[in-house]
């Protein structure tokens, strides 16, 4: 760990903690205020209502995203070395063209979810609508989107917490495609190394894991 | 505080702080609430301590390491957003079962749904 904490790598794995925890303290103060706010007026609906439609595709995409994970596992090297020796790899299993197709149908799946998410965003009261777009504001400031482009397209203000929740998600396949595409990345391979398939599973298990426990608290 | 058709309003904040209470302590929601807090900081220091281990491995790299933690960036954003809808939709249900309690005894007292 302490060689880590020299190099300029510590400084890119340490960002991310500070910002987080500062966002999260400000979450607390915003639902304080909520509190006080909500004995002066007479808001009702803050968050955009439960569907359970949304959760069932959300189950679907995961599972896509997890097949895809399992193949890459299974099919890809697992040191710098082990990769460096593939002598043809655009014939290898592991290579990104093999994988164009199953990137593609998860940003077809994930853009139906933001579509429905739009849709059924309707109804959230002015309030409730002010506090979602401050929550957005406070983690954009903080913890930018590794997707700028994808950002402006849907982040207008009025946009609900749970659709910007889809488009992070849809942002984290977004660069999976792109780092398996990066021949830097890869060192001129297009071919990720097991590990790299390992974290993704990781991730998708844990967003997917919050978006549901977020959704599924509206229901009671 | 005097009553106003037979509805006595200091009663009707007792009934309402007990609404609140209850929604206050659903204790589903403050666990989900607790647990994607909880795992916000356990997630950030275990992805520091797997970067390590998997250098010291030889199956990461800089810039695998890098990779990784752009994931991890993205989904603290979800976490938090999540835990702040859970804190929302807790809210709402509070808020909710006090107006409930007010919209039913204001309407019994003046005849008017005002809330």
């Amino acid at each position: 760990m302490r060689s880590w904490g020299r190099s300029s790598m510590s400084e890119n794995a340490m960002t991310p903690i500070s910002p987080v925890i500062w966002v999260a303290a400000r979450i607390c103060m915003l639902a304080l205020c909520l509190s006080m706010a909500s004995l002066a007026g007479c808001a009702t609906t803050l968050v955009q209502p439960y569907d359970q439609k949304l959760g069932d595709d959300t189950e679907e995409i995961f599972k896509h995203a997890v097949a895809m994970i399992d193949e890459g596992v299974q099919v890809s090297p697992i040191t710098d070395n082990a990769r460096k020796a593939i002598k043809n790899p655009l014939d290898d299993p592991a290579h990104l063209s093999r994988f164009e197709e199953r990137y593609r149908k998860l940003a077809t799946r994930i853009d139906l979810l933001i579509l429905r998410a739009m849709a059924h965003s309707q109804g959230v009261d002015a309030i409730g609508q002010q506090l979602q777009d401050k929550v957005s504001d406070l983690i954009d400031r903080q913890l930018p989107s590794q997707c700028v482009e994808l950002e402006r397209e849907f982040d207008a203000p009025g946009t609900s917490l749970t659709v910007m929740n889809y488009i992070d998600l849809k942002c984290i396949f977004v660069r999976w495609h792109g780092q398996h595409a990066d021949t830097e990345l890869t060192e001129g391979t297009r071919i990720l190394k097991k590990s790299n398939w390992q974290h993704r599973k990781g991730t998708v298990f844990n967003a997917v894991l919050a978006i549901h426990r977020a959704e599924s608290s509206k229901k009671r | 505080m005097p009553s106003t058709n037979g509805i006595d309003f200091d009663e009707v904040v007792k009934e309402a702080l007990h609404a609140a209470k209850k929604a206050v302590n659903d204790p589903v929601a403050w666990k989900e609430l607790d647990d994607i807090v909880e795992n916000i900081a356990k997630g950030l220091k275990s992805d520091v301590g797997l970067v390590a281990k998997r250098k010291l491995a030889g199956s990461f790299d800089e810039k695998d390491a890098r990779m990784f933690l752009e994931d991890q960036r993205m989904l603290a954003r979800i976490r938090l957003r999540s835990s702040a809808i859970i804190g929302m939709a807790a809210a709402e249900q509070i808020w909710n079962a006090v107006a409930e309690v007010f919209r039913e005894a204001i309407k019994k007292a003046i005849g008017w749904t005002i809330l």
